[in-house]
């Protein structure tokens, strides 16, 4: 599904270049739940950045099919974000002025789906994940838990076949960590790609495959 | 709906922001309102008058001066000799009429003289006696509310009224009330041809110019070939050499278009004023369009963040668009509805302020086609500023909450050249405003000759009865009295023009010389009550006719080193007088000016007392004068006016748009302090961990705040550089009006950027302050 070839993220600055990523060769296979691990700053975040395009690489083939995705232009990218993948992030990155149904409501809004439609779908995510009483309050007044299940809900509410997690457990106490990565090892069962990065080794082992990355290369 | 909720939601979220935003665009728009409703009047003038494109006023243009005045037995002759002026009238302006009905004395403002054309010229109806009412020379006509209020519930047609105290004026005529936007709105019209019998000197005379010609011209006439006949008839008229020139100034150019014309006592606006304001609220409202961007710019990191979402989650660009469009309008929106609120509430005050006429109505579609234009601009101009700057940055970067507010150092950006721009307007308009402060005060204190305080001019009309003994006994009388500290006499009231001109003839080294010069007679303690100051010599003693006292430019004019002891002819006395001092200028034209070579001497009939008073209960004391009079002049009005309020009132113009642009400008400085203010909240904010990680490294909490009060003094800086030379091009330019100028002196500069730097640290500080001051464990907590 996913093929990346000699990716290269790097930043110049005067007198050097300072690599973040260095000749990465990935391969993704469709079903798949991957966990990419590493220390701080070995470029975790940024490949995975990369491969839900909001970063660009700064060389290097990326491969979605048989789409070449570094050469997509910005309508065709916002077309990609609202029809096949979802996000999740360490610090929920919910909207603030949104309440927990609008929050989810949003990508299918741009999705155009119509607002019947849009009500069910929310409505059973709501249902699924527990959390219907909360659907009118806003983030900041749910529990940190609460928040990223909101977020794995507005993620996978457009039904993408990729799901990418950016430390879906950071921010989250050991409780309730178990229970967004039991959440996502269920989407995986139904048949999602799952990419993750994580730093917990307990986490690590929800996935099929876990590659390291150490100063920006695999190991 | 959804994105008007979300905008809503997003508004309230960032108070302070909008706060500021909405305050600053709601104040600017309503001046923007106001000035726009002011010009609008301003340029109404005449307009009701549909044929007042073809009606014209004749100036007469002698020695660069243009006067609109000319002797009344010139008009006969011109009508008669040149075909195409049969469409014509005489006016001689408003005067403060006192007249006498039924044994009562009445004041009545505005009283002119004109002819029956003057109706029908001018675009006034007559609602009684008909289309030509002065027909008879001591008929006069009336308009329809001061005849309500002299005659009440009687009509007025038949009704005498003595003018004066002197001569019986029949009303044959009452007219419709004259719009507010004429120039000419006599509350009462007398017969100008009366003066044959009341003012025989000045009816024949071809010396006394008093009276304004207008004539009708055809279309298609040629006014400068009309003009060169009027001066054929001048020269015969005058005499052969003659050198005066004539030219048509059309209805529509008087009010704003002819502040330069001399003796025209019509109340009268200027065109570059009306200009000044117009830029100025432009200006302001710059400002507050600059806040607009700016403070959104400097909210970009929470709005960065949810467009980063909004795109995650696929929002395309149009739909990026339509988030801050619908946010920025409702606000404008908002702003605009204040807008209105406030321009209703405060425009009688301003109409009040600049003595004018404007009107609120929301009828008016000048005021509608002002908001649509505003609104529009300051809804788009930040929209797609920050539009495109939501489009280029990447997703990744905004989640992570890593944009800068500001750039790296040596780079500049929008927001900090939108800041420094508007510091530079703000020093621009305080530089502005104290140069105008510093000329007006050289103009009405400095450069006047005389002490204004405390002095009272009370006139001493020329009857039959002679004024010189009038002048004398009540001057005896007055000195009696506790509050008077001194009583002198003149033939015109001190600051305004010495009229009456003569020559003098005198001896120096090059030969017989002769100097056409102003005369002001005077009583002998003139120079003592009016506190004039001496360069040469001395006054003259109360009963020396033989000696006369000149002004600075007089002994400049004569060009000889010391006049003391000179002998000079005076043509207006005939007799030979000999200088015994020299006086600093006391002011004898308008302001703009330099004072005309004068000479002082000895007279006995003289129009004005002059009282210099004890400081007190000014009322009282106006009262007590008054009985006086009435016991010595029980038939005469006692009319008097405060020196400083009289002067006061010769230069409303200047006083009110120095008012108005203090106000704006003002206005303006606030405007652009609350976008610092805002600006520094967010750029505070975003260095709080600095802040904190400095602090734990041993920072003092005074060199926090340097560390951050720095830049923006460096902005105030930038901003000053750039004003400096704009406003000293422009004072410069503006000064070049005036005779006397104030000096540009450096101080006038150093102040304003000091007054901004002050006003710019003291905004800042409160953010610098509380960010500098914080415990640095909180401020490093969430990391």
């Amino acid at each position: 599904m996913i093929t990346l070839k000699h990716i290269n993220k790097y930043y110049d600055s005067k007198f050097q270049r300072t690599f973040v990523l260095k000749d990465i060769n990935l391969e993704v296979k469709e079903g798949e739940f991957l966990t990419i691990m590493g220390p701080s700053g070995s470029g975790k975040s940024t490949l995975l950045n990369i491969i839900g395009m909001l970063d660009y690489p700064s060389e290097g083939e990326y491969w979605l099919y048989d789409t070449d995705v570094v050469q997509l232009n910005e309508k065709r990218r916002g077309k990609y974000h609202r029809d096949f993948v979802g996000f999740i992030f360490q610090a929920y990155h919910l909207i603030e002025e949104m309440t927990v149904y609008e929050n989810i409501e949003t990508p299918l809004i741009y999705k155009g789906v119509k607002q019947k439609e849009r009500q069910a779908m929310v409505a059973d995510l709501l249902d699924r994940f527990g959390i219907v009483a909360k659907r009118d309050l806003f983030p900041q007044q749910l529990s940190g838990g609460q928040q990223q299940l909101v977020g794995i809900a507005r993620a996978i509410v457009g039904k993408p076949q990729l799901l990418l997690a950016d430390e879906p457990t950071g921010n989250l106490h050991s409780k309730q960590g178990i229970m967004i990565m039991e959440t996502l090892k269920e989407l995986h069962k139904e048949g999602m790609t799952i990419i993750q990065v994580t730093h917990n080794d307990k986490f690590a082992t929800y996935g099929d495959r876990i590659i390291q990355l150490e100063d920006g290369m695999i190991q | 709906m959804y994105k008007l909720k979300l905008a809503v939601r997003s508004l309230l979220g960032q108070r302070t922001g909008t706060l500021i935003n909405a305050i600053g665009l709601s104040l600017s728009l309503a001046v923007c309102l106001i000035i726009a409703l002011y010009v609008q009047y301003e340029y109404s003038f005449e307009k009701h008058n549909p044929d007042a494109k073809n009606v014209y006023r004749l100036l007469n243009v002698h020695k660069g001066k243009r006067d609109p005045i000319h002797p009344i037995v010139f008009f006969d002759k011109l009508t008669a000799a040149i075909p195409e002026l049969n469409e014509g009238l005489m006016l001689q302006l408003y005067s403060t009429g006192y007249f006498t009905i039924d044994n009562e004395q009445i004041f009545s403002e505005r009283v002119m003289h004109s002819t029956n054309a003057f109706f029908p010229m001018f675009n006034i109806r007559m609602i009684e006696g008909g289309d030509a009412p002065l027909t008879d020379a001591f008929s006069a006509a009336i308009s329809k509310s001061e005849a309500e209020k002299l005659f009440p519930g009687t009509s007025a047609i038949g009704k005498t009224i003595r003018y004066r105290n002197n001569n019986d004026f029949t009303i044959t005529g009452v007219y419709e009330d004259v719009p507010i936007t004429a120039n000419y709105r006599p509350n009462i019209v007398l017969n100008i041809h009366a003066q044959e019998t009341t003012d025989y000197y000045q009816y024949t005379s071809m010396n006394n110019q008093s009276t304004s010609f207008f004539f009708r011209l055809p279309e298609n006439a040629d006014k400068v070939e009309i003009a060169q006949k009027i001066e054929a008839e001048a020269k015969k008229a005058y005499f052969e050499d003659y050198s005066g020139t004539y030219a048509f100034q059309p209805l529509t150019d008087i009010h704003l278009r002819s502040s330069d014309t001399t003796w025209d006592t019509l109340e009268r606006s200027g065109e570059k004023v009306v200009q000044l304001f117009m830029i100025v609220a432009a200006l302001v409202l710059l400002i507050a369009l600059f806040n607009f961007i700016n403070l959104s710019v400097a909210l970009r990191n929470k709005r960065n963040f949810n467009t980063g979402m909004q795109k995650i989650m696929g929002a395309g660009a149009n739909d990026i668009f339509g988030y801050l469009f619908t946010e920025t309008t409702i606000l404008v929106t908002l702003c605009v509805l204040i807008a209105l609120i406030l321009t209703s509430a405060l425009l009688p005050y301003f109409s009040n302020l600049m003595g004018v006429n404007t009107e609120f109505s929301l009828a008016n579609p000048l005021l509608w086609g002002a908001i649509l234009a505003i609104a529009v601009t300051t809804i788009l101009l930040p929209v797609l500023v920050q539009w495109r700057h939501q489009m280029r940055i990447t997703p990744s970067a905004t989640i992570k909450g890593k944009g800068r507010i500001l750039p790296k150092r040596g780079k500049i950006s929008l927001a900090q050249t939108l800041t420094i721009v508007q510091i530079a307007i703000s020093i621009c308009l305080i530089i502005g405003v104290i140069g105008i402060n510093k000329q007006f005060d050289l103009m009405l204190n400095k450069k006047l000759g005389f002490d204004k305080e405390n002095l009272v001019t009370i006139m001493n009309p020329p009857t039959k009865k002679t004024t010189a003994d009038r002048y004398a006994l009540y001057k005896q009388e007055l000195e009696k009295l506790p509050f008077v500290s001194g009583v002198t006499g003149t033939m015109n009231t001190p600051g305004h023009i010495l009229n009456n001109g003569t020559a003098i003839a005198y001896e120096d080294a090059g030969g017989k010389q002769q100097l056409n010069l102003r005369i002001a007679p005077t009583d002998g303690d003139f120079f003592d009550v009016m506190k004039t100051k001496f360069i040469l010599g001395e006054a003259y003693s109360p009963t020396d006719t033989s000696k006369i006292v000149i002004n600075e430019q007089c002994w400049k004019k004569m060009n000889v080193e010391n006049p003391i002891g000179m002998k000079v002819t005076s043509y207006f006395t005939g007799l030979d007088c000999e200088i015994c001092g020299v006086i600093e200028d006391i002011q004898n034209i308008s302001l703009q000016n330099e004072s005309f070579p004068a000479f002082y001497f000895l007279y006995p009939e003289l129009w004005y007392f002059i009282v210099r008073l004890h400081p007190g209960d000014l009322q009282k004391n106006i009262a007590e004068m008054e009985a006086v009079w009435k016991r010595i002049e029980p038939d005469l009005p006692f009319s008097y006016s405060f020196v400083d309020k009289d002067l006061q009132a010769n230069y409303t113009r200047e006083i009110r748009t120095r008012k108005l642009l203090t106000i704006m400008s003002l206005l303006a400085i606030f405007i652009s302090m609350l976008g610092l203010y805002g600006l520094s909240m967010q750029i505070i904010q975003h260095r709080t961990k600095e802040i904190g990680i400095r602090k734990i490294n041993g920072a003092t909490i005074s060199e926090i705040l340097a560390l951050l009060n720095r830049r923006f003094v460096i902005w105030v800086v930038v901003a000053f550089i750039i004003a400096v030379p704009l406003t000293y091009y422009a004072i410069s330019k503006w000064l070049e009006n005036f005779a006397y100028k104030t000096a540009l002196s450096w101080w006038i500069f150093a102040l304003a950027g000091l007054i901004a730097l002050l006003v710019a640290l003291l905004t800042v500080s409160w953010q610098s302050w509380r960010a500098a001051s914080r415990n640095p464990v909180e401020a490093l907590r969430y990391e």
